[in-house]
């Protein structure tokens, strides 16, 4: 924090000040502050008197009596003369005049009574309330009993034309004129809560606080009310004050408040209260009365509050750049870890347009933007959003503390960098400022070159095109037209020979059953119709081979392991032999074309017909797997096993026999640029591996 | 079989593939025919007055085919067997038959005897089921896909018998294998499988809800 705190504690100082032991006040808790005519303070306390001062240094008040009388000041008040009044437990009402104290000792009428506020009106009477809601005034010669309200008086404004209100502990407002005391506004339904405080602002005005109930404003004999709980988020109100622009400061359970004028005004029209600012967060207690005279405006517009004890010093007006959310200052540029040296003077805090354009080198590899904000009350409360245009599609929330932005390579192009910072309330200082500049393009990327370098690369280009791919694209396009043509095609025969052709076999399948049923006992009529049934189902299968390796559909690795898998499960099922399938359960999404898949098919069956023909094996697994984007089917059985050289002799009526076949199946692996390989040994089963290089995932392949 | 007729309808567009198995069925004995419709929407309308148990249907019909016929057809009459008629094992069309209701299927090109041993196994709560659609639903039950990490296979919730029997399945073993690698009795399989196609159902539906809460 270093310097920065420093000026920060500067700035503090001038507008709100938390006063002590450091200008000679007690550490005590404070009762009461009161001005003098001659720009004096006057702060009372409980037990330790009364202190005066200019406000940088306080002393003592008056003579030496009334310092160590332990008067237990409860109540203050300067008169117009200068005269200053006290409220003692002990000792009743004090005032100090030309530095001699006159006490109203208990022969007065003021005997027994405990005072609870006083006030002095600019007409030069002095007010005095008591505990048990007597009015008395005082100042020419002995106090004289005004009146009685309904409760202590907790509350005293005089206004023009010579009126007085009186707030009372039993929550309602009463107002003195002439000789005439009448309650002025009804008490409110219970639970009533005391009126802590009354002001009046310059337009007459008369604002009203209260600890539980809210806030209110009589004008012109109406009452507009804001509720504690509904419209001021269940703050209590200990004291009121307008400064001399008529904005409403208020001391409540949340700390010192702030309402502005304008605010104001549109709470009164609308009757929704704006939240109050806070100003300077403090956590009061909630057993805090209030009351008693602890605001004061001193002729000079500055607002002294007690607050919790402690007194409080702010200067309104100089407070104002601060009611408005923060400003932000860009505090140093660093390009390239070089600082710009021309920023600090071209950077005033401002509107975010309004600035000249700042050059940086050409090539950016490192921007660093380092803010700040003149905080004063709670630097990790401000909030920073920063945002390079060109760059960050949105605000960027800053860190409070580490208040800089970096970027890394920048493109050459034009920029504005800007900031934003928002104060402990979230208001968000929507000005901000902001820091534009251009990072020139490099000379390789100059107009006039990449024009030329364009030029030359679309002459080349157009050229190209012209000669060559224009024929290409076309004999490209026309192909895709009739592959996709192709693909419709065979969709439709395969539907067509699924439904038509199917279902026709099926029902003769169903009625040679019918009819071998009906004709039971003729022999050689059911023999036939069993072949009848027999060579239909036969034709189905067939059919069905067919129509799955035409449709397109099928066109995928995962169909064909699925028809393999299938087909194998089935081709077993009423053999003996035990057959063990391996298929990945997630294979690529390789496209496999109709050819590759037929032949595939083709030789896979023509693998297990073998086995079961030849091996006598009583266990077969049928392994696939896809490594490093190569289809491997490998049949492996426990069978007897045959020499490579000489196969197992063909069987009857097979002519060609099992070396053909074993041939056939290298021939037809390799049409599709597959592989087989056999191993065997006579009495250690065989191996028969089918690979093939599948296509890429989605790549070209044979159309 | 057992002494009380097996009430069956069915639905096919095919009037002559109707007929002839109509006829086979009562000729065989042991069934007794309910109704025969040409098209899904006449049976959906009609279907629940003719209460028949079992229900024979066409996957690919003109109009409305039968695996949404099946799926509306359950939502009326939750307790009804339904049993897909396909001419050619199209695997995906089964599968999805099965998410969407049915219990069995049966390929036209098998020989006919075979439709009796369907229906009686599935009246018996077991349910057929290919190499190819266990490994469908194994995979189903891989992609735990799109909707967060909650697999399919944690909201089938699947036994670890079933996952086992279903792993055989997809291998390629026989019914009569796995029972005796698991050391059940066939019966007992199918059971499972019965079970394992409920399950896919109801996460079916429940895929459809979330997917149509997700929009």
């Amino acid at each position: 924090m270093g310097t920065d705190g420093g000026g920060l504690v500067q700035l503090r100082q001038e507008h709100l000040r938390v006063l002590g032991e450091a200008e000679g006040l007690p550490s005590a808790p404070a009762t009461g502050i009161a001005q003098t005519s001659s720009n004096q303070i006057v702060v009372s306390y409980l037990s330790e008197g009364a202190f005066t001062g200019d406000g940088q240094h306080f002393s003592p008040f008056g003579p030496l009596e009334l310092i160590h009388a332990q008067h237990f000041v409860r109540a203050l008040c300067v008169a117009n003369n200068g005269d200053a009044w006290f409220g003692s437990a002990s000792e009743g009402l004090l005032c100090l005049h030309h530095d001699r104290v006159v006490t109203f000792d208990a022969a007065s009428a003021l005997a027994g009574t405990t005072l609870t506020y006083l006030h002095a009106s600019p007409n030069g009477h002095v007010w005095a309330g008591t505990l048990s809601g007597q009015i008395y005034r005082c100042g020419e010669s002995d106090p004289k009993l005004v009146g009685s309200v309904d409760g202590a008086v907790t509350a005293m404004l005089s206004t023009l034309p010579d009126q007085l209100f009186i707030g009372t502990a039993a929550g309602s407002v009463w107002r003195l004129r002439g000789e005439d005391l009448a309650p002025l506004v009804a008490k409110p339904p219970p639970p009533a809560s005391p009126i802590t405080c009354l002001c009046e602002d310059s337009s007459g005005r008369v604002w009203v606080g209260s600890q539980t109930n809210g806030l209110h404003c009589l004008f012109h004999r109406t009452v507009t009310s804001w509720g504690a709980t509904q419209d001021l988020a269940g703050l209590r109100i200990y004291g009121l004050i307008t400064d001399l622009d008529d904005n409403l400061w208020l001391t409540t359970s949340a700390g010192l408040a702030l309402a502005e004028k304008s605010d104001l005004n549109e709470a009164l029209r609308s009757r929704i209260f704006p939240a109050p600012r806070i100003i300077e967060h403090l956590n009061v207690a909630e057993t805090e009365t209030g009351g008693g005279n602890s605001v004061a405006r001193a002729k000079d517009g500055s607002l002294w509050f007690i607050l919790q004890g402690q007194v409080i010093h702010v200067n309104p007006r100089l407070w104002r750049p601060l009611k408005t959310p923060p400003a932000v200052y860009i505090e140093s540029v660093r390009v390239n870890d070089v600082e710009l040296k021309r920023f600090a003077v071209e950077t005033t805090p401002g509107s975010l347009s309004e600035k000249s354009e700042i050059h940086l080198p050409a090539h950016v590899r490192g921007l660093d933007v380092q803010f700040t904000t003149p905080c004063l009350t709670s630097p990790d409360r401000t909030r920073f959003r920063y945002r390079l245009e060109g760059v960050d599609a949105d605000w960027i929330e800053g860190n409070p503390l580490d208040r800089r932005a970096h970027y890394g390579v920048i493109p050459f192009g034009r920029y504005r960098f800007c900031v934003i910072a928002a104060g402990s309330d979230g208001i968000w200082n929507q000005e901000g400022v902001a820091f534009p500049f251009v990072v020139p393009i490099p000379l390789w990327r100059q107009r006039w070159i990449l024009g030329l370098g364009v030029l030359a690369l679309a002459g080349a280009a157009a050229w190209l095109v012209r000669n060559l791919s224009h024929r290409r694209l076309r004999s490209r396009l026309s192909d895709l037209e009739r592959s996709e043509e192709l693909s419709r095609e065979r969709m439709r025969i395969a539907q067509d020979m699924h439904d038509e052709i199917g279902s026709k076999l099926a029902r003769i399948s169903f009625l040679s059953e019918v009819v071998k049923t009906e004709t039971k006992g003729f022999y050689r009529s059911a023999e036939v119709l069993d072949s009848l049934a027999k060579t239909s189902r036969d034709l189905l299968h067939s059919l069905d081979r067919m129509v799955w390796a035409v449709n397109p559909r099928n066109d995928s690795l995962e169909n064909l392991a699925s028809y393999l898998n299938r087909y194998a499960s089935e081709y077993f099922q009423s053999t003996p032999i035990a057959c063990q399938l391996v298929i990945p359960t997630s294979l690529p999404s390789t496209p496999l074309s109709s050819e590759i898949r037929h032949n595939i098919f083709l030789a896979f069956e023509e693998t297990l017909t073998n086995t079961i023909k030849h091996s006598a094996a009583s266990r077969v697994s049928v392994d696939l797997t896809v490594e490093h984007e190569r289809l491997r089917i490998s049949i492996s059985d426990d069978g007897a096993g045959f020499e490579l050289a000489s196969p197992p002799a063909a069987p009857p009526g097979r002519p060609g026999g099992n070396r053909l076949g074993l041939s056939n199946l290298r021939h037809r692996m390799q049409s599709i640029g597959g592989e087989c390989e056999i191993r065997s040994r006579p009495g250690q089963g065989t191996i028969v591996t089918l690979s093939l290089q599948l296509p890429h995932s989605y790549g070209r392949h044979t159309d | 079989m057992g002494d009380t007729p097996i009430s069956f309808s069915i639905v096919d567009d095919d009037a002559g593939l109707r007929e002839s198995i109509v006829q086979y069925l009562t000729i065989k004995g042991g069934f007794r025919f309910v109704s025969q419709y040409s098209r899904a929407e006449d049976a959906l309308v009609r279907l629940a007055a003719d209460r028949p148990a079992v229900v024979l249907m066409d996957i690919k019909m003109k109009g409305m085919n039968g695996i949404e016929c099946v799926r509306r057809l359950k939502e009326q009459i939750p307790g009804v067997f339904v049993i897909m008629l396909t001419v050619f094992e199209e695997d995906d069309l089964i599968f999805d038959a099965i998410k969407a209701g049915a219990v069995g299927y049966l390929l036209k090109s098998q020989p006919p005897a075979k439709l009796i041993e369907a229906i009686g196994e599935v009246i018996a709560g077991g349910s057929p089921m290919s190499a190819t659609i266990a490994r469908k639903v194994v995979q189903l039950l891989h992609s735990s896909g799109d909707s967060g990490k909650t697999g399919a296979e944690d909201r089938m919730r699947l036994s670890i018998r079933q996952r086992e029997m279903l792993d055989l399945l997809a291998a390629g073993q026989s019914y009569k294998m796995i029972a005796d690698k698991m050391g059940v009795s066939i019966h007992t399989v199918r059971n499972y499988i019965r079970r394992t196609y409920e399950k896919l159902q109801v996460h079916t539906r429940t895929e459809a809800v979330a997917k149509y809460l997700k929009r």
